[in-house]
């Protein structure tokens, strides 16, 4: 473990959301740091006069509570909520966690002398507010709502502010970058590539021979094109009765997609799983065997190599970030489709990929490959790298590899 | 392990649902306590987890008289008069403003500890725990009263925001 390392983060899975920032928990596991802070808001419909009296409260309450436990890689996870009344702007929740980070610690700073902020504005800017001065501040960004939150005056100035003092600011796949290179052209320098961490340690136990069994992971929202995958698994299941849709996620399109599902005749063959922890999604990945991921946009597009590490291939839209991931091995892993609004599309990518499988297709390649990109070691490698370069080099031990 | 959860704003009901299982599995007595029980109907708790609402107990005269002449029956009102629509501008331009403007600051000065009778009565009722999870922001002020009491009498209980926190530790 490397107790000189400190993460802070607004999102990690918990007992409420357990899947919200399973990324950064991987991102821990590989890296192993000493301490994780996570600072979750904690929104509800407060009056200013109870906003207050709660704010007092919880400052009251402080000093009687424990607030740490322990993750993954033996990092120890320090629980921080942010209670503030919902809706707020998100600069002003990036400063009330900022405050709630400070009580937590009895206004001390965050002992460690690398501080990795996921999270640009909510992340980063309680990580600068409260790292100590000598600290190097280093953030990776995930978020999808970028443009919502450099669209706010304070929320901009934020950002640039976490900017100018990070040594390093990475982002998980170009679409991220480009925004924030044209949003802060002075910090394009910063901005650096790396992905999130895959696990490519547990092989498939035996390998896809046919291209029946869909399956879907994610949100059942519009951006994820899911309405275009149900239209198209009904379409290619007139040639191929077989065909059976698995979906693992929530949202609120479920209503409206278990009605067409009835509507197209494949309710039957379509399964609505409901959300499925991350770690249980990828064991059982493994019994599926062709993910489709029609996403509208994606600034990574973890499921997408999840699906490859599993050994099954992968029909996805060029969506951001998945043509980067998988670039040099499109053609190994499946197809990549244009992102369209219409069924037709994905009904041609399954087709082409239908005919040439298994031959023209090389998941073991594309596996091996990615695994060099995205797996555990060469996340925890590309890490320790940026903390500790040019003179801060020290011994990483305990990470997973 | 006698655990008290405070969900009084019953909107982490996720979390607390997994987090009193999760003492049940541990061995430990969970408590939770709810602003009201409707807003918990769909949920399901594991058996052994005791889920007590604030509403068994009697609110303060004043706050019941409140209630009754400033949103009970004038909401009624002005349904029959003008649509449930209505409601919600009589709450934000009437009832709202008087109530903390003019009667809660009155009423906090007469009686400066009525607003917590009901949360006083139940913990008469349910006594010492070891210790307390506060689940959502409107139950700090809750929190804050129950820690206060029991500290004065020299057994302040654990204080925890998410569950492993005091089943790590204890």
């Amino acid at each position: 473990m490397t107790t000189d390392v400190a993460v802070v983060t607004p999102w990690y899975p918990s007992a409420q959301m357990p899947f919200r920032g399973a990324f950064v928990r991987a991102m821990v596991e590989a890296t192993a740091p000493g301490t994780v802070y996570h600072t979750e808001v904690w929104g509800g419909s407060l009056s200013s006069e109870m906003d207050a009296e709660v704010s007092g409260a919880y400052r009251a309450l402080l000093p009687y509570a424990n607030v740490s436990s322990r993750t993954v890689a033996g990092a120890e996870l320090v629980y921080v909520p942010v209670p503030m009344p919902r809706g707020r702007p998100f600069a002003e929740q990036a400063e009330r966690s900022a405050g709630a980070l400070a009580a937590a610690l009895g206004g001390a700073p965050i002992p460690a002398s690398v501080v990795h902020a996921h999270v640009g504005l909510l992340g980063g800017v309680p990580a600068l507010r409260r790292k100590r001065a000598d600290a190097r501040l280093f953030v990776t960004e995930h978020a999808t709502f970028l443009d919502r939150m450099l669209a706010e005056p304070d929320g901009h100035a934020g950002y640039a502010e976490v900017l100018a003092a990070c040594e390093a600011f990475f982002v998980v796949g170009d679409p991220v970058r480009d925004q924030l290179a044209d949003a802060f052209p002075r910090f394009a320098h910063k901005l650096r590539l790396i992905p999130n961490p895959i696990d490519f340690d547990t092989a498939r136990s035996t390998p896809v021979t046919a291209l029946r069994r869909w399956l879907f992971v994610g949100g059942l929202i519009e951006r994820k094109g899911v309405r275009w995958l149900l239209e198209a698994f009904a379409i290619c299941r007139r040639d191929d009765p077989a065909l059976t849709l698995t979906l693992f996620g929530e949202g609120e399109l479920r209503p409206d997609l278990e009605k067409r599902a009835a509507e197209l005749g494949v309710a039957e063959v379509v399964t609505f799983v409901g959300a499925v922890p991350p770690a249980r999604a990828l064991r059982l990945m493994r019994r599926y065997d062709l993910l489709v991921h029609p996403s509208r946009y994606e600034t990574f597009g973890v499921v997408v190599v999840e699906a490859v590490a599993a050994g099954m291939p992968v029909i996805v839209t060029r969506c951001g970030g998945p043509e980067q991931t998988l670039a040099g091995y499109e053609s190994d892993a499946g197809e990549l489709i244009e992102v369209e609004e219409g069924a037709g599309a994905i009904v041609a990518g399954y087709r082409r990929l239908r005919d040439r499988f298994p031959g023209g297709i090389d998941l073991e390649v594309a596996r091996r490959a990615l695994g060099e990109r995205f797996g555990y070691q060469a996340v925890a490698r590309m890490h320790h790298d940026a903390w500790f370069e040019e003179g801060h080099a020290r011994p990483v031990p305990g990470a997973r590899q | 392990m006698r655990v008290l959860f405070l969900a009084l704003g019953s909107n982490r009901r996720a979390a607390v649902i997994a987090e009193s299982r999760a003492v049940v599995a541990a061995g430990g007595r969970p408590t939770v306590l709810v602003a009201q029980l409707s807003r918990w109907a769909d949920e399901q708790f594991a058996p052994g987890v005791e889920v007590v609402p604030l509403t068994r107990y009697r609110r303060h005269w004043p706050l019941a008289i409140e209630h009754l002449l400033l949103f009970r029956g004038p909401r009624f009102v002005v349904r029959c008069l003008a649509g449930s629509g209505a409601v919600s501008v009589y709450n934000r331009v009437i009832a709202d403003p008087v109530r903390r403007w003019l009667f809660r600051p009155v009423y906090g000065r007469v009686w400066p500890d009525g607003i917590h009778r009901q949360l006083d009565t139940f913990m008469a009722e349910y006594g010492w725990c070891d210790a307390i999870v506060v689940a959502d922001a409107r139950s700090f002020p809750a929190g804050r009263r129950v820690v206060e009491r029991l500290a004065a009498t020299g057994r302040a209980p654990r204080v925890a925001f998410r569950i492993e926190q005091l089943l790590v530790s204890s």
